[in-house]
């Protein structure tokens, strides 16, 4: 639906907005780990991904300029005088160590490019050609939380205790960006055409990336492969009550 | 890109400078005294680098057109090929390359010694 020669579609406006913040988010807490990373091949590959997330928000924030929903509000359409923050509250505060950039790496950011592989031929043009570029880059960055998660969990010890605490911790907020099953945004996006699956549909491809690699370190996380629909689930209620639809975050983390 | 870096957090490996030259802020957290996290950032560089054992190296060969032959660019230092991919195509990122490809250093046989 247009107004005029804005789009006027809040489920979209949503969730791009999320998408933006979030990977603008990603790219400010991968900068502080640039010079930071145990290694120094870490450190580039650190700086490189910091400059690809930065890169993702900044072709992301332009869209919102489109929608009739920022017409009330234009300062929320840049990120530097945006004041609505829709990135998951786990990126509120700082790393607390590298096992927390391995773990956003790892968990997060695939997350979120599992909805862009949604994406990949959507209805929504600007969506659909920034989402293939946007893969491209991203499966290095995969490549890169796939490593670090082995190379973390087979070191033992604290090492492995730390990287399991930070998989814990963003957890929950990571499986529930997608939203509950009945998700308006996101059911109202699946229907137009602008992505292609549920947000269980969405929750189960991103468990599908990530629960062989977890299952091959023990690492154990609550969810379970079911064998009639062939479909990785969480095997706990997501914390829903907590959930807040409009941010796409967990309002008490 | 603008970006702030605390002090407490510049520990790259390869610096070459003493423990006690190092830019380090000790916090006091439970983790400090173990000697294989590596993810905190107390830990003194050393036993983090122990713990990680990263030592396989990778040489990096790549070219630009496809009429020239791979020529060696670099190396890397990574436990396993996943890494040293990310590592590569992060690292040598100076040109488009039309071709990279890595070899785990301990496979070349050497032919005649330098």
């Amino acid at each position: 639906m247009t107004t005029g020669t804005h789009i006027d579609n809040a489920a979209l406006f949503g969730v791009l907005s999320s998408l933006a913040d979030n990977k603008q988010a990603i790219g400010r807490r991968y900068a502080y780990w640039c010079n930071g990373a145990p290694a120094l091949e870490a450190a580039v590959a650190a700086a490189a991904m910091t400059q690809d997330e930065l890169g993702h928000a900044r072709t992301l924030y332009p869209l919102l300029e489109d929608f009739a929903q920022a017409e009330a509000d234009p300062r929320q359409v840049e990120p530097t005088t945006r004041t609505l923050r829709y990135s998951v509250a786990a990126l509120d505060s700082d790393f607390k160590g590298w096992s927390d950039f391995v773990a956003t790496n790892f968990l997060l950011d695939t997350a979120l490019t599992t909805f862009f592989e949604a994406a990949q031929d959507s209805t929504y043009e600007p969506l659909r050609q920034r989402a293939r570029k946007i893969l491209q880059e991203e499966r290095i960055h995969f490549l890169h939380a796939e490593g670090w998660v082995r190379r973390l969990a087979k070191a033992g010890g604290a090492v492995r205790a730390a990287l399991t605490a930070s998989l814990k911790r963003i957890w929950d907020e990571t499986l529930c960006w997608f939203g509950p099953n009945d998700d308006p945004a996101m059911i109202q996006l699946q229907q137009e055409g602008v992505i292609d699956a549920t947000p269980d549909e969405l929750r189960s491809r991103f468990l599908r990336k990530i629960m062989p690699v977890l299952n091959e370190l023990e690492i154990d996380v609550p969810t379970a492969f079911n064998a009639a629909s062939k479909r990785w689930e969480p095997a706990q209620p997501l914390p829903w009550s907590a959930w807040d639809a409009q941010g796409r975050r967990l309002g008490t983390f | 890109m603008n970006v702030s870096i605390p002090s407490s957090v510049s520990r790259i490996e390869s610096v070459p400078t003493t423990p006690e030259g190092r830019i380090y802020t000790p916090m006091p957290t439970k983790s400090s005294e173990n000697a294989t996290d590596t993810t905190d950032t107390t830990t003194p560089p050393k036993r983090r680098r122990d713990a990680l054992n990263e030592s396989r190296v990778w040489q990096v060969y790549a070219r630009r057109k496809y009429e020239e032959p791979l020529h060696e660019i670099g190396n890397v230092m990574a436990d396993d090929v996943e890494l040293a991919r990310v590592y590569a195509r992060t690292i040598f990122d100076e040109f488009s390359w039309v071709e990279m490809v890595i070899v785990p250093r301990e496979t070349i046989v050497t032919v005649i010694a330098s």
